[in-house]
């Protein structure tokens, strides 16, 4: 698969393109994340949370395909800072760099300070309430139609629209109090 | 801010609505900082996204962390003697307690929750409807869209694939097994080792232990394949049954 065919995917959120970076580039980012520090069950969150990052930054256009950049060394580099960010939360910052022989590279800076404001967003929405969950994962991430929504929900599609609004005011007022 | 102007803060992220527009409504609804806003609102329709993102990418690459491989040590004879004997005992009492094929189904069921999006070549709204369903695990529903679907798009692995595992998880097998089949033997389907696996399933399901075993093998001898692991361990209690 050439890059533009792997970005295209991943922009789609298509299980392919996934499929195609685990089984091509799993294994150096594996390997990092188990050589400092981590397991198993880390190495595959921090695949996970790259992909994450990559596809909120090709959304935000942080990130285009370029002659200089490989899906492959982007996608590592990220999982790397990922991982350093995560490392140091669990330690001082002096041990994490002297423990291990990772060094963060600020070519993924602010597309890092992208992915943590997310991540701290998507863990706000634990906050919500079920239905309001169910209702924005419906819209945002399914890609509903408030009438589709409406039918499902058994609920008219004002009140589904209402609601939408609501759950996102909610959503920030919660991460209002929490200072994010 | 009030309902109305957030939902034109949406038509014009989703490209539906001018800035000029826009602002007017903003002047409307008493707003000044607009681009604060709609900075608020990208951020947070990203968040809702990246979370749907996690789950599904949960799904897709099931954690390694879950089944910790066996570990063997060496002991010295005396005490590999006195296991022996030990593990006899063991061995008496779980014959007579031993896992039935139905409860390895159990142990082993992978519920795939299914990609709510975004198929490569279509935006096929209907399939997308269809995969909500199954999504919520509401599978007869999901059945009667997919099936609905199916003879517009024959060739589809992702309908193919996931109406396949709704008459799995329905209990119909018959079904089930021409679905998987196809899908499994897809090699350049994203869906083959998932659907490989399900066959697996299919077959602990219809109390088939010799095709879940052959099946469990040829998985297990696959290099990287999703469900190495589970494979094996299958393998593993099939064998000592």
């Amino acid at each position: 698969m050439t890059d533009q065919k792997l970005f295209e995917g991943i922009a789609r959120k298509d299980d392919r393109a996934f499929q195609y970076v685990y089984q091509h580039y799993r294994q150096q980012i594996f390997h990092m994340v188990q050589q400092n520090s981590g397991n198993a069950e880390d190495a595959m969150d921090i695949f996970q949370e790259g992909l994450i990052a990559l596809w909120s930054n090709i959304q935000t256009n942080r990130f285009e395909l370029k002659d200089s950049a490989r899906i492959s060394t982007y996608l590592h580099t990220l999982c790397r800072n990922i991982w350093i960010s995560r490392l140091r939360k669990k330690k001082p910052t002096q041990e994490v760099d002297g423990q291990i022989n990772l060094a963060a590279r600020e070519d993924t800076a602010a597309a890092i300070e992208q992915y943590e404001q997310t991540a701290a967003l998507r863990k706000l929405l634990g906050q919500l309430k079920d239905s309001c969950r169910t209702l924005l994962q419906l819209f945002y991430y399914h890609g509903l139609s408030l009438a589709l929504i409406a039918q499902r929900l058994d609920i008219t599609e004002k009140t589904a629209k209402n609601n939408k609004y609501r759950c996102m005011q909610r959503l920030r007022t919660i991460s209002k109090d929490t200072d994010l | 801010m009030n309902a109305d102007f957030f939902a034109q803060m949406e038509a014009y992220l989703d490209g539906q609505l001018s800035r000029a527009e826009l602002e007017a409504g903003a002047r409307a609804a008493g707003i000044n900082n607009v681009d604060a806003e709609l900075a608020w609102l990208r951020q947070t329709r990203l968040a809702v996204e990246a979370e749907g993102l996690k789950q599904q990418l949960q799904q897709q690459f099931p954690s390694t962390g879950k089944r910790e491989a066996r570990v063997r040590s060496i002991w010295p004879r005396w005490a590999a003697a006195a296991a022996a004997v030990l593990v006899l005992a063991v061995a008496g009492w779980w014959w007579a307690h031993r896992s039935s094929v139905p409860e390895l189904y159990a142990e082993y069921e992978f519920v795939d929750p299914g990609i709510p999006v975004l198929m490569s070549d279509t935006q096929d709204y209907e399939l997308q409807n269809a995969l909500s369903f199954y999504s919520e695990e509401r599978y007869d529903e999901a059945i009667i869209r997919l099936e609905a679907l199916r003879s517009d798009t024959p060739g589809n692995d992702t309908l193919i694939y996931y109406l396949g595992a709704s008459y799995l998880y329905t209990g119909q097998t018959a079904a089930a097994a021409p679905l998987l089949e196809n899908i499994a033997d897809t090699d350049n389907s994203a869906f083959a080792q998932r659907a490989q696996w399900l066959r697996v399933l299919l077959a602990l399901r219809e109390k088939d232990r010799e095709a879940a075993g052959k099946r469990a093998h040829t998985i297990a001898d696959t290099p990287g394949h999703l469900f190495t692991r589970e494979a094996q361990q299958l393998q593993e209690d099939l064998s000592t049954q």
